[in-house]
């Protein structure tokens, strides 16, 4: 038995598609998103100035108002809005409807400015961001000028008073922020987690290849191993820890090659996450077993369907970029069940949930549905391959 | 107490009748050749006896216990030689050989040795490092004997091995299938060449359509055909009439004359050619080089069934 674990080791080793497509494809892959999401963190949550339009009217009653944009637009290099002034409306139209601004501001006889925003927003953008913040810079100034022209009216001796003006001029906060979550929340990592479900399904392919070395109905190799002196039982148990060994090194390798070479976030859960890629190793066995075992079909279109399943479940898994992710959160919110079934959407899962979650109840979820999956997957393997004669060959 | 033994195996593909009642019995020690046409079962008798195909019907026993798909013990015992290389290809031949050697013998230094008397046995010794894919057809039957037999079983399984092999080659898997049955193995062989079976077998049965059509030594077939000797005479011109009376002579069975040649099936006897070519010379007929071979076992095939072996 041991040897026929380290032979069906060092053959596997040897099969140059499962190195390139087990082992250096994902590397390769992860290589890939790395310079394509380096920089996407930085950029999603970077506020540049906000362009926007004033309109100069004249009017002497908005000189508070007036230096008020001056502040905010000044040119600091952390400024917030770019200020574009313009003296008719049909001006801020313009700019607006060019899209070139997120809205303008106008004064009213009485300096009390209103804002007109555009219509259009673009999901992609910080648009919608944009907006609200410009609307509480006017939101703030309105409610700031009432209270001052309140005091002006009840008690102007007050607007004497250092102190009374201090407090006016200052924000008071009376919420504390925490983080719920274990790590602040950074979109690209998904993309890093479902390439690691992607490619626990590719490393399916270890256990197809064992297989079908193994049994006498799919290779003159497996009859003739099926007639030898080791029983059948100890052939399949030496094969199919060999092919999951083989899986669990290559989905480390990948593991590693994200965490410490890519930098990857994994929520500082090592072990857990190794726990994770054991799992995720034991389902990726057991889809290649099953797929291996199917009688009567060529070793070419069982790999045809290890492929074509790893990239219609990563899809729904979110690999393929934003609409791929939206995707995959939706089916999850409309179909739990249909996610619960994708090994590779389960895979990702349990990534973020080490990532995301302060506890460990969401990935042993993960875990626990990955491990259904694995012992579902080995019935079919198990009553595909429980014949030990054949009717032919 | 034969070491292999069939009773009446019936095996079924659909209307097909693959094994029509098959009995085999194998003593220690002989080499058994299963002679007959490619698809006239003699593949699947070996598959059946070795519990890899289910059967109809029938009992088969091996060292005169039953045999089953669970028995690993009766398989400890016996080597096979399948007709097509089974052997993985990113393994070197040593490691091969080790790996198959290693379903029997778990000790390692035991198997070391083994492997190296495996190696030696077959030639393989400059390759030993070689993975399959670089080794001509002929070392890679040689592998795939090799693998079959590194475990020193007491009963060893030949299926065709020979095919698409060079001439060369094939001599030297004979003379190793003989040396093996002289170190004490039984070998059962099976071929749809008659001159290897012929060469190395000393008991034969000749199977057609699943059925055993007959079963004996080498010169105990020939014997029960009638034909015993055939003659062959170079004639440049033989006039009809002369052909005539050469098929009238008594020892004749039947004769024709095609491309200058004369082919005279005779009768058991000592003194056909004298016959034959008393005749000739008594008509003025000049002839050139002659001929004079034994029945084969293509002659036994053809006249129990009516086609050649080759057909």
């Amino acid at each position: 038995m041991r040897s026929t674990f380290i032979y069906t080791l060092k053959a596997l080793i040897r099969e140059r598609g499962i190195i390139i497509w087990v082992i250096l494809f994902p590397l390769v892959l992860s290589t890939l998103f790395n310079s394509m999401f380096s920089n996407l963190e930085k950029e999603a949550y970077n506020l540049n100035p906000i362009p926007c339009v004033v309109i100069d009217n004249g009017n002497s009653s908005s000189q508070a108002f007036s230096q008020m944009i001056d502040v905010l637009s000044s040119d600091t290099g952390n400024n917030l809005l770019a200020v574009t002034h313009v003296t008719s409306m049909e001006d801020a139209q313009d700019l607006l409807q060019q899209g070139s601004v997120v809205g303008y501001i106008q004064l009213d006889d009485e300096g009390t400015p209103s804002l007109t925003i555009s219509p259009v927003v673009n999901p992609n953008s910080m648009d919608a961001v944009n907006r609200t913040v410009l609307a509480d810079v006017v939101d703030n100034y309105i409610r700031s000028r009432a209270t001052f022209e309140s005091i002006a009216a009840s008690n102007p001796a007050a607007l004497a008073d250092s102190s009374v003006m201090q407090s006016l001029s200052q924000t008071e906060e009376y919420t504390r922020q925490i983080s719920i979550t274990h790590s602040s929340s950074a979109q690209s990592v998904r993309y890093f987690y479902a390439l690691l479900g992607f490619s626990t399904l590719m490393a399916a392919t270890v256990g197809l290849q064992a297989i079908v070395r193994t049994q006498p109905n799919l290779s003159p190799l497996g009859a003739r191993r099926a007639i030898g002196g080791l029983s059948r039982t100890r052939t399949l148990a030496a094969t199919i820890g060999a092919s999951w060994l083989l899986s669990f090194v290559g989905l480390l390798l990948g593991f590693a090659y994200m965490r410490y070479a890519l930098g990857i976030d994994f929520g500082g859960r090592d072990a857990a996450c190794v726990a994770g890629i054991a799992m995720a190793s034991l389902v990726s066995t057991a889809l290649g077993t099953c797929i291996g075992a199917i009688p009567k079909m060529r070793d070419g279109a069982k790999g045809g369907i290890i492929t074509g399943l790893t990239c219609i479940l990563s899809l729904f898994a979110g690999l393929y970029g934003t609409p791929s992710l939206n995707l995959a959160d939706q089916v999850a919110r409309t179909a739990p069940w249909l996610s619960a079934l994708n090994p590779a959407k389960q895979i990702s899962d349990l990534f973020y949930s080490l990532y995301f979650y302060p506890d460990y109840d969401p990935f042993f979820h993960c875990m626990f549905g990955l491990a259904a999956i694995a012992a579902i997957l080995a019935i079919i393997a198990a009553i595909l391959m429980r014949r030990q004669r054949y009717a032919s060959l | 107490m034969p070491i292999v033994e069939v009773k009446n195996l019936v095996k079924r593909y659909g209307d097909l009748v693959a094994l029509d009642h098959l009995n085999v019995d194998i003593q220690a020690g002989e080499v058994f050749g299963l002679l007959g046409p490619n698809g006239s079962g003699k593949t699947t008798a070996i598959n059946c006896i070795l519990q890899l195909l289910t059967y109809d019907k029938g009992e088969i026993s091996l060292f005169g216990e039953p045999m089953k798909p669970g028995r690993y013990d009766l398989k400890r015992r016996i080597g096979v030689v399948p007709q097509e290389v089974a052997v993985f290809d990113e393994l070197t031949v040593r490691e091969n050989i080790d790996y198959f050697c290693a379903l029997y013998v778990s000790d390692r230094a035991q198997r070391a040795k083994l492997v190296d008397e495996a190696i030696d046995f077959v030639g393989l010794n400059d390759f030993v490092k070689f993975r399959p894919g670089k080794l001509s057809g002929g070392l890679k039957r040689r592998l795939n004997i090799a693998c079959g037999i590194a475990h020193k079983p007491e009963l060893i399984f030949f299926d065709e091995p020979t095919v698409a092999v060079d001439p060369q080659s094939r001599n030297s898997i004979l003379e190793g299938i003989l040396r093996l049955n002289a170190e004490g193995a039984t070998v059962v062989y099976t071929s749809h060449y008659m001159e290897e079976v012929e060469q190395i077998c000393s008991r034969i049965m000749i199977m057609d359509h699943g059925q055993t059509l007959a079963c004996g030594t080498n010169a105990g077939l020939k014997a029960m055909v009638g034909t015993g000797e055939k003659i062959q005479i170079e004639i440049l011109d033989l006039p009809p009439a002369i052909l005539e009376n050469i098929r009238s002579l008594p020892c004749v069975q039947r004769a024709a004359y095609d491309d200058s040649m004369l082919q005279a099936f005779c009768n058991n006897g000592v003194h056909n050619l004298g016959s034959i070519l008393e005749l000739l010379q008594q008509q003025g007929i000049a002839f050139g080089r002659i001929y004079s071979e034994p029945p084969t076992l293509n002659d036994v095939f053809l006249e129990i069934t009516g086609k050649e072996l080759r057909d």
